[in-house]
């Protein structure tokens, strides 16, 4: 494989792996389901921390590759640097992303969602009225 | 809604989940910070669990709530005392209904 097939063989593989970290949450239903199933998708969720990892670790060979193409005299391709700062960009997006939220002052951190601990949270209140809002984040 | 009612026994939570396409991630400050009430509790739920529970299975959202006191979770998901969606299109009578529940 040649430098400039590594380099963009590396950023492909980033983006596939971010992208495979999202599979939880992307809701692509129709798309996925043909392919797929909530154990496959509860799998990458496991697996997302290990798989932004590789997307970090890919986008770090890309970019060596790209360095060592150049100490060779080699030309950039003009694809492969576009590839490159995609899949940059698409990963410290998803870096964002991962990193959770504050909570605004006096709540408590923004948390994990578990059902049993939402139970019990849910009927320690019980003596107070309760509201539950579902919504999606954009 | 919340900055009307002052009743500071009030729990609510929000639970936030990925829905849209562009849900790729947890919910950043931006989406945090609009519920600034500390009688909030928030949380991310990327496999719709709770979703499932309300509604066996299928993806509920944009979607409010109300439990009076005394209602517990036991076996199966309560019945609400009022419940609707989307937000815009209940939000008269969910501030109907927390009046009159006392909040």
């Amino acid at each position: 494989m040649s430098f400039k097939d590594s380099t963009l063989a590396s950023s492909v593989t980033a983006v596939v792996s971010a992208l495979a970290a999202l599979s939880c949450c992307l809701p692509l239903g129709p798309f996925l389901l043909a392919a797929t199933s909530a154990g496959v998708a509860g799998f990458f969720l496991t697996l997302q921390p290990y798989l932004i990892a590789f997307s970090v670790l890919m986008l770090i060979v890309g970019f060596v590759q790209a360095f060592r193409a150049r100490q060779c005299g080699r030309r950039r391709r003009t694809l492969n640097v576009a590839v490159l700062l995609c899949s940059t960009g698409l990963v410290a997006a998803m870096l964002f992303g991962y990193a959770p939220a504050s909570a605004p002052a006096g709540q408590p951190a923004v948390a994990a969602f578990q059902l049993d601990s939402f139970r019990q949270a849910f009927n320690a209140a019980a003596d107070r009225t309760r509201v539950v809002v579902l919504l999606s984040p954009t | 809604m919340l900055r009307d009612n002052h009743d500071p026994h009030a729990r609510v939570f929000v639970v936030w989940e990925p829905v849209l396409i562009t849900d790729w991630h947890a919910p950043g400050a931006g989406a945090v910070g609009r519920i600034p009430d500390a009688r909030v509790a928030q949380f991310w739920d990327p496999r719709h669990a709770l979703s499932h529970a309300i509604w066996r299975g299928r993806v509920v959202w944009d979607y409010v709530a109300i439990y009076p006191a005394g209602v517990r979770w036991g076996d199966a998901y309560p019945a609400a005392q009022f419940s609707g969606a989307p937000v815009v299109q209940v939000v008269d009578g969910f501030r109907r209904e927390l009046s009159a529940s006392g909040l």
